[in-house]
């Protein structure tokens, strides 16, 4: 055991090699650590922050769209539509959704997927996107219906594509 | 081997924690919140829930922002009260309580103000040049950032509005389509 231990034993004389590695370890040896502690309050402190003001939203977009000449719009109003456009028009049915109807398809639209598909089918009978499209919204009808419309035309690639106001 | 402990023993027989992990996990944290937070934007108001259409169009924000532009939110009365205080039925999230620009609010009946404030930037927007009547990269925009659940008759004055005041261009704000 005193063979192989370091510590100094009573009454024994035996030189141990310390080789000058070992020696050099130990003597200047300095503490060089900054203070982290401003560093760590800092840190904690604007994470405090973001965890509190971080707020995640939904990406947002935009569907972009072109408005009629300024005074155009009382006659947009008054006039009727002429017969060519295809007519999208919106009304409320139970439970704040809303359905579509399109001139020319005798059935109630219900889902936007189903108005995509006429809207696809009409375009390949007309053999043009250019043809009108008016959007029709009854009054109650949410917006989220309205904006469904007019994405769906956009998707079936439509370019001129419309709001209209109902007169009671 | 020696044991792997979160604080070390020093020669002197002082205990202090290993700091080290701590500190890369609060970086890593900090990293993450600023990358992932949006900073808020006084244009767009907080209480609306714009729409998402299937299949949406509409082109994100950071790839297609208008320079000149005027953002009209239209906020719902519902998103406003206090669920606590009663019931809040559908027809109160169908009616708009105020239209908003940069946080000024605008009364739903009174469209004057509206339309004066989208005609004033219009005015200074042309004043400076910056938009040119037959240009397409330099045009003003009117952006409806409406509340997905108000009625058709409480937005379509807006849009109205932007046509008087002699606006040409229109951004319908909308839900980006979700990543599949």
């Amino acid at each position: 055991m005193a063979l192989s231990s370091k510590k100094p034993v009573e009454g024994d004389e035996t030189v141990h090699y310390n080789p000058p590695r070992k020696q050099r370890k130990g003597r200047g040896k300095a503490n060089m650590q900054p203070p982290l502690t401003p560093m760590i309050d800092v840190t904690f402190q604007l994470l405090l922050f973001f965890l509190l003001t971080c707020e995640f939203r939904e990406s947002e977009g935009n569907i972009p769209g072109t408005l009629p000449a300024k005074g155009n719009i009382v006659q947009q109003v008054q006039q009727e539509p002429p017969p060519d456009p295809i007519q999208i028009r919106l009304r409320l049915v139970a439970d704040r959704t809303a359905a579509y109807e399109m001139t020319g398809v005798p059935v109630v639209i219900n889902s936007p997927a189903e108005l995509h598909g006429h809207l696809e089918t009409r375009k390949n009978q007309l053999g043009s996107a250019d043809v009108p499209i008016v959007i029709y919204p009854s009054a109650d009808v949410p917006w989220d219906y309205v904006v469904e419309a007019f994405n769906q035309a956009v998707r079936a690639r439509f370019t001129k594509i419309g709001f209209a106001e109902q007169i009671l | 081997m020696a044991r792997q402990s979160v604080y070390h023993k020093g020669s002197s027989g002082d205990v202090d924690f290993n700091m080290t992990p701590m500190i890369d996990c609060t970086f890593q944290l900090i990293i993450f919140f600023i990358l992932a937070s949006q900073t808020a934007n006084e244009a767009y108001a907080k209480n609306v829930q714009p729409a998402r259409p299937d299949h949406s169009k509409a082109i994100p924000v950071k790839n297609f922002q208008a320079k000149n532009r005027i953002v009209v939110n239209v906020v719902s009365r519902g998103a406003l009260m206090d669920a606590k205080r009663g019931e809040i039925t559908d027809l109160d999230y169908a009616a708009a309580n105020h239209y908003e620009i940069k946080r000024k609010k605008y009364d739903v009946g009174d469209m004057d103000p509206l339309i004066e404030q989208i005609k004033n930037q219009v005015d200074r927007a042309k004043a400076a040049g910056e938009v040119v009547e037959g240009d397409d990269d330099r045009q003003f925009f009117l952006e409806v950032r409406a509340d997905k659940r108000i009625a058709w008759q409480d937005v379509a004055p807006v849009i109205r509005a932007g046509v008087l005041a002699g606006v040409r261009k229109m951004n319908i704000t909308a839900l980006t389509a979700q990543q599949q």
